[in-house]
């Protein structure tokens, strides 16, 4: 028995191309990659949007689920909502690993730069 | 995370794999134009049950029964019913079984009766590709090596791949990580290694590789309602090569 694929990881392949995060409406769920600071280039997924419009990130390694990091949209890279369970259940609150969290974003990661990089 | 096969789990899903391999020469045997996909269900999950092991589709995701058939534009997870195979159908049966807690998952897409030259080239070309993916499942291989070298022989034929539904590795669980997508470039994704068990299976669509899912929430069918082949075998990478393990003694 066949599975559905994952390897649509991001919604609109079509156009995703990647813009800075503060062009648009981020929300739990997003591949998002670092543009500013010491992480720059880092894969992250959006865990949730916090009062002054931050982003609170993920990559369920060196920033677990339990102590996400605090971003500037303006220093993130926004790529698209992840389409995988990982996306999923970040964007209805449901239960996810760090273990899926960092497995995604491995993939994810692969793909945008692998597919989409290619200029 | 790709789990690797111990020579204990292998010899396990390879008894698994010969039940598979087993209820497929039952279905074989008495499939003929004027039977029902529902009569196949049957027999083949009476044959499942004597040989003491269970169906991995009955009940999976709420799946209603042990086996798929798909019948001529229903590419894949059909579920066997009221219909008539009839003569020139061609059906996909599917059929997956665990036994001491390991899985075998096999498809193949049967004629009934005399079908059309068409028909029948499409499942030459569905099965040549499965072949050839099969044989690139090599220690030291990348992953989607295997989906490249499918794609490559359906797409010489002017045939097409179906995107969205991709094969995947089997173990104790019937899906187990990797996906295993029939197209893509070669020389991506994972190194394969001794121990790993793929589920590789084209699904060969004669038009268009999209595919619609119906009301049924299911059955899915291809979007320009043309003929769709599909041929599964369970494969364990091995130093000795690809060993297919959903096959008779």
């Amino acid at each position: 028995m066949s599975v559905t694929s994952d390897q649509n990881l991001i919604r609109d392949r079509g156009s995703s191309k990647p813009v800075p995060a503060n062009q648009l409406a981020l929300a739990p769920g997003w591949l998002v990659q670092s543009r500013q600071g010491r992480d720059q280039g880092r894969f992250y997924v959006v865990v949730s949007m916090d009062a002054d419009g931050f982003a609170l990130v993920t990559d369920g390694a060196k920033r677990p689920l339990s102590r996400p990091k605090r971003k500037n949209p303006k220093h993130l890279l926004a790529w698209g909502p992840l389409n995988c369970s990982v996306g999923e259940q970040l964007r209805t609150g449901g239960k996810v690993t760090d273990a899926e969290i960092s497995e995604r974003l491995l993939e994810a990661a692969e793909r945008v730069n692998t597919d989409e990089i290619t200029e | 995370m790709i789990i690797l096969k111990s020579d204990q789990e292998l010899a396990r899903m390879r008894r698994a794999g010969r039940i598979v391999a087993q209820a497929h020469a039952l279905v074989a045997e008495i499939i003929r134009p004027g039977i029902t996909t529902l009569e196949l269900d049957r027999a083949v999950a009476d044959f499942i049950d004597k040989a003491g092991a269970v169906s991995t589709f009955l009940g999976y995701h709420g799946y209603p029964a042990h086996i798929c058939t798909s019948v001529n534009e229903q590419v894949v997870h059909g579920i066997p019913g009221p219909y008539r195979l009839k003569e020139g159908d061609i059906v996909s049966v599917d059929i997956g079984v665990s036994i001491d807690g390991y899985c075998g998952d096999s498809a193949w897409t049967y004629p009934v009766g005399e079908v059309s030259e068409e028909a029948r080239r499409l499942l030459e070309v569905a099965e040549k590709s499965l072949n050839a993916g099969i044989a690139k499942a090599v220690v030291g291989a990348r992953l989607s090596d295997v989906s490249h070298a499918i794609q490559t022989v359906v797409e010489e034929a002017s045939f097409s791949v179906v995107r969205d539904f991709v094969g995947h590795g089997i173990g104790r669980e019937m899906h187990e990580p990797p996906q295993v997508p029939n197209y893509g470039p070669p020389g991506k994704g994972p190194r394969l290694r001794a121990g790993m068990t793929l589920a590789i299976e084209p699904m060969v669509n004669q038009g268009t590789y999209e595919v619609e899912v119906l009301a049924d929430q299911w059955t899915v069918v291809t979007k320009d309602g043309k003929l769709s082949a599909h041929f599964e075998h369970t494969v364990a990478i091995t130093d000795n090569g690809p060993e297919i393990l959903t096959v008779l003694d």
